[in-house]
């Protein structure tokens, strides 16, 4: 090594620039001068006052494209000193059906109402369907033509690890067209004198509020697709008895978030004067990748089955405000029956609720009712295998009840 | 350096010039040796090879045509959509067509690039169909009038929920989804009993709509008129019509599909006439003076959904969208409006048909041999215009142009209302009859043309090999299946395009100002990177643990590609 480089490694020039920011820091001791003045009663003013006065920048108002959004806190309008119970669209409820049973007051039945079960068993549908029904399958889940970026894949045992990323048909554009064509499907068999009598809507939001045992409970979802029918279902004949679980120590609103800023409004998607209102079978979809436990977990089989209850519920609920004739007990003169079929494209859970009160509060002893079935599979595997279309493990059993659903009255 | 490259290519070529010499010479004196006394080889008259234009236009001529009969023999569908892009790994510069945006003046335009003849929709003539389709109307009148209702109302209230409405295009697009659905599922209703086919249709929600194809008879840009200016032989030819490639991207509300074609509205003779073909309107600028712009993408055709034995292939009825029409200045006028609407049937019309034929084994550059037909509705609820379309030839890039004798078919009604307002109380007001019958006579047209396997794919290879899952090679389908949905995805490469940056243009291309520097990039080593081909890649590796043929095998480390 050459001595002479090291002689360079001090920059001279670097040093004096330093020594001006040094100096620039220095604190001007105080003379006692200022305070003398302010005793004489001179008002004293710094160098900097005089030289860059302060000036407050004008507010002006810019007529944009976007609204402002308006803060969230206690100026907002919509904000309660007592903070609600909110369910959505993202969230499940920890406790899963138990706590959605708890929750909505309702009693669990684990069948389907009479008439249901003996139009599954009595239906019979031509030969050539399975096929039609597997060309649906297919044509929604492989041969739609959409390519859009897809969720990533997360290897649970090895989360570091990126896997390809796929491109394929989105999750909600798959239960979209296969809903749509199962209903047509089932639409064609039916006949005009059923169809006429329903009409399916997509996309629809419902709202409500309600008051359990002091807490306020908002529920503010929405429904992939409403079928509504010209005459409101019957209600469920017979006698159902049971209790409801017990949650101890868990309170019924654990894991629903808490917020100050909401409305009490109850919005159905349908107003009431219109000949086809009425609630009939709501369509919901479910994507684990937007759905999900506040803390990120899986969200498990009971939690699955009480997102259906709790979405059944909230259309009753709001339909039951809408008409308007809930009286102060909140035991409904007319109960209010609703279908509910959840899918996440592959497996179809099946509910019908019944809503016989909408006092949700412990003492309560009327109840409602909520028949379902354990999910059912309509196929384990859709997929291409070795460059053809593959179906494994097709069941057409989710398609008998839904078309037994589709034609209760 | 230049001077041993250039000494090195003039000794391959020299060394191939002697070998062929060689090799015709060997071969001269093996024919020698086995001449018999066979008189039959002989005719009377000397039969010459035929005469070959040896010109610089007819061997470029000669060599895209020879490239058009390389992929009409490609065996499957799929290996031929493959085969189209295999020239560009990083895609052709192709002009956007797309359904959310017709610039003023576009007619002409999309007449020069569909080869479309516009006409007018005949008058009625009384018949037994019409008498038929006024029973129809009334029995479906009441169903679309209860569809229509209750679609406005439901929107109407959902409205009332959102603290920010959407804008007015987004607000046309969803009533406008609802509304096509509603009435659809109406019309299906009421006609399914008379009509049987309507039992059979695959209907398309949202579908995606793509096609590519090329169009000749524009001007040149200006590079390339410079660039043969630059060259004495060539600046005769400097101002000759270039080749745009057309992409068009559209997303319609509803698509309905059927196993058979639609019966043709014009014969085969009525549709070969070249006066009429050059009265066609030709829109020479490049497409960017009106506000269409380019992009770099693969060539692809997609009719909705993926190539599969049994799918409906034929498209029956078509809804567009009129929404974005609304963004239009009102300074446009109403002629100019009014022929938006054409543009925009001629231009979905066009491209959903060439996906169908796509389907079918013919391309923009495979002649069809059988016609295709469509119908079209464009509509924002309130108005709708029906369009039918009758897809004759393809052939529109190059020479082709000028000397096609076929065109295509389109027409239609102006812009019609099927109501005049929906009042306060949500009831329809002045509903239009005449409308609805224009609709129903669209889905009342029964499909019945039916083919012959062989005939709807003339180009395919035969009856057990048409798709790409019909091969027996396992790997192949995996590969081409793959290959296909990555071009059609869109997705980017996996390395961006090499880019040239402005330093370089002008310290390396521009004034060579950097001679000691080395050599390392692209553009120094004389590589264009957008005549990469697609098959231009490394090949994906084979971990010894899964190798065919042992651990050992060195043949097996890369995975075999099946370009075709």
């Amino acid at each position: 090594m050459r001595l002479t480089n090291k002689l360079y490694a001090q920059h001279i020039g670097w040093h004096f620039k330093k020594h001006w920011q040094v100096q620039g820091r220095r604190v001007p001791k105080d003379t006692g001068a200022a305070a003398e003045l302010l005793k004489m009663g001179v008002q004293v003013k710094t160098s900097e006052d005089v030289l860059n006065p302060k000036t407050e920048p004008k507010l002006v108002e810019i007529v944009g494209a976007s609204l402002k959004p308006i803060p969230e806190d206690e100026t907002h309008p919509n904000w309660h000193s007592t903070a609600c119970h909110l369910f959505g669209d993202s969230n499940v409820l920890l406790g899963g059906l138990p706590q959605a049973q708890v929750l909505t007051n309702s009693i669990e039945i684990n069948e389907f109402p009479r008439q249901i079960d003996e139009a599954i068993f009595n239906s019979q549908l031509p030969k050539t369907l399975d096929r039609s029904v597997q060309n649906a399958i297919f044509s929604s889940q492989l041969l739609d033509a959409q390519q859009v970026k897809l969720p990533k894949i997360k290897l649970a045992d090895r989360p570091a690890y990126n896997l390809p990323r796929l491109y394929g048909i989105s999750q909600e554009r798959r239960n979209r067209l296969l809903i749509n064509k199962l209903l047509f499907e089932i639409e064609k068999l039916a006949g005009r004198s059923v169809t006429v009598r329903r009409k399916l809507i997509d996309n629809v939001t419902f709202q409500t509020s309600l008051i359990k045992d002091n807490d306020v409970l908002v529920f503010k979802i929405s429904g992939d697709k409403l079928i509504s029918s010209a005459r409101p279902l019957d209600a469920i004949k017979g006698k159902f008895n049971g209790d409801l679980p017990d949650l101890y120590p868990m309170k019924s609103t654990v894991s629903m978030p808490k917020q100050h800023i909401y409305t009490e409004n109850t919005f159905y998607p349908i107003r009431k004067d219109i000949t086809c209102s009425h609630p009939h079978t709501l369509f919901t979809y479910f994507d684990k990748t937007i759905v999900g436990n506040v803390h990120g977990s899986e969200v498990s089989k009971t939690q699955f089955y009480g997102r259906s209850l709790l979405k059944a519920f909230v259309v009753a609920a709001s339909r039951a405000k809408q008409l308007g004739d809930v009286p102060a007990n909140g035991v409904l003169q007319k109960p209010i029956v609703v279908q509910c079929i959840q899918t996440d494209g592959q497996e179809f859970h099946f509910g019908v609720l019944q809503l016989n009160t909408l006092n949700l509060n412990t003492d309560s002893a009327t109840k409602n009712y909520w028949f379902h079935r354990p999910s059912v599979e309509l196929f384990s595997e859709c997929s291409y295998q070795t460059g053809r279309l593959y179906l494994g493990g097709y069941n057409s059993e989710a398609f008998r009840i839904l078309n037994a659903f589709y034609n209760n009255f | 350096m230049l001077t041993l490259r250039r000494g090195e290519q003039l000794r391959a070529r020299l060394q191939a010039l002697c070998r062929r010499c060689l090799s015709a010479k060997t071969q001269a004196a093996t024919t020698t040796n086995n001449i018999t006394d066979d008189a039959s080889e002989y005719t009377a008259e000397a039969e010459y090879p035929e005469i070959r234009d040896l010109s610089f236009k007819a061997r470029k001529q000669q060599s895209a045509a020879d490239w058009h009969n390389e992929i009409k023999s490609v065996a499957t569908v799929e290996e031929k959509m493959i085969k189209l892009n295999m020239p560009r790994y990083y895609g052709f510069k192709v002009v956007d067509l797309n359904d959310n945006q017709v610039p003023y003046n576009a007619l002409p335009l999309t007449q020069h690039y569909t080869r479309t003849v516009l006409e007018e929709q005949p008058t009625e003539t009384a018949s037994e169909e019409n008498v038929k389709l006024d029973a129809i109307v009334k029995a479906a009148r009441e169903d679309v009038i209860e569809a229509l209702e209750y679609a406005h109302d439901i929107y109407k209230h959902q409205l009332t929920q959102l603290a920010t409405p959407p804008d007015a295009v987004q607000r046309e697009r969803q009533l406008t989804q609802i509304i096509v659905e509603q009435v659809n599922r109406a019309v299906l209703q009421t006609l399914s009993a008379d009509y049987a086919h309507l039992q059979q249709v695959e209907i398309d929600y949202n579908p995606r709509h793509e096609a590519f194809w090329a169009v000749g008879g524009v001007d040149p840009p200006k590079n390339v008129v410079k660039s043969k200016q630059g060259h004495e032989w060539q600046k005769a030819d400097a101002h000759e019509s270039v080749d745009r490639l057309v992409q068009y991207t559209g997303e319609p509300y509803l698509a309905l599909r059927h196993r058979l074609q639609l019966p043709t509205w014009r014969t085969v003779e009525e549709s070969q006439n070249l006066t009429l073909a050059q009265q066609l309107p030709r829109y020479k600028f490049d497409a960017r003076t009106l506000g269409y712009t380019t992009k770099h993408q693969h060539a692809i055709n997609v009719p909705g959904y993926w190539p599969s034995a049994n799918a409906p292939n034929f498209g029956l009825l078509s809804f567009q969208s009129r929404a974005h029409l609304q963004l239009r200045p009102k300074s446009y006028g109403v002629e100019d409006a009014k022929e938006a609407l054409h543009a925009l049937a001629i231009q979905s019309s066009y491209a959903w048909l060439l996906a169908q034929a796509n389907y079918n084994g013919f391309n923009t550059y495979n002649e069809l041999t059988y016609p295709l037909n469509t119908q079209t509705v464009i509509t924002n609820g309130r108005e709708w215009s029906f369009y039918s379309y009758q897809l004759n030839t393809l052939l529109v890039h190059g020479p082709h142009i000028d000397t096609n004798p076929v065109v295509n078919f389109c027409r239609g009604t102006p812009a019609l209302p099927l109501y005049g307002d929906i009042n306060e109380a949500g009831k329809c007001i002045d509903f239009n009859e005449a409308t609805l019958r224009q609709l129903l006579k669209l889905y009342s047209n029964v499909p019945s043309i039916q083919r012959t396997a062989d005939e709807l794919l003339p180009y395919v290879r035969d009856g057990s090999l048409r798709r790409a899952a019909d091969y027996e090679n396992e790997e192949q389908r995996v590969f081409l299946e793959q290959t296909f949905k990555h071009l059609a995805s869109k997705r980017p490469r996996h390395l961006e395009i090499p880019e040239i940056y402005m330093w370089e243009k002008l310290y390396k291309i521009d004034h060579p100002t950097r001679s000691m520097e080395p050599r390392r990039r692209f553009f120094e080593y004389g590589i264009n990177p957008w005549r990469r081909t697609l098959d231009q890649h490394d090949k994906e590796y084979v971990p010894r643990a899964v190798r065919p043929g042992g651990k050992k095998n060195r043949e097996g480390r890369y995975k075999k590609t099946y370009y075709p």
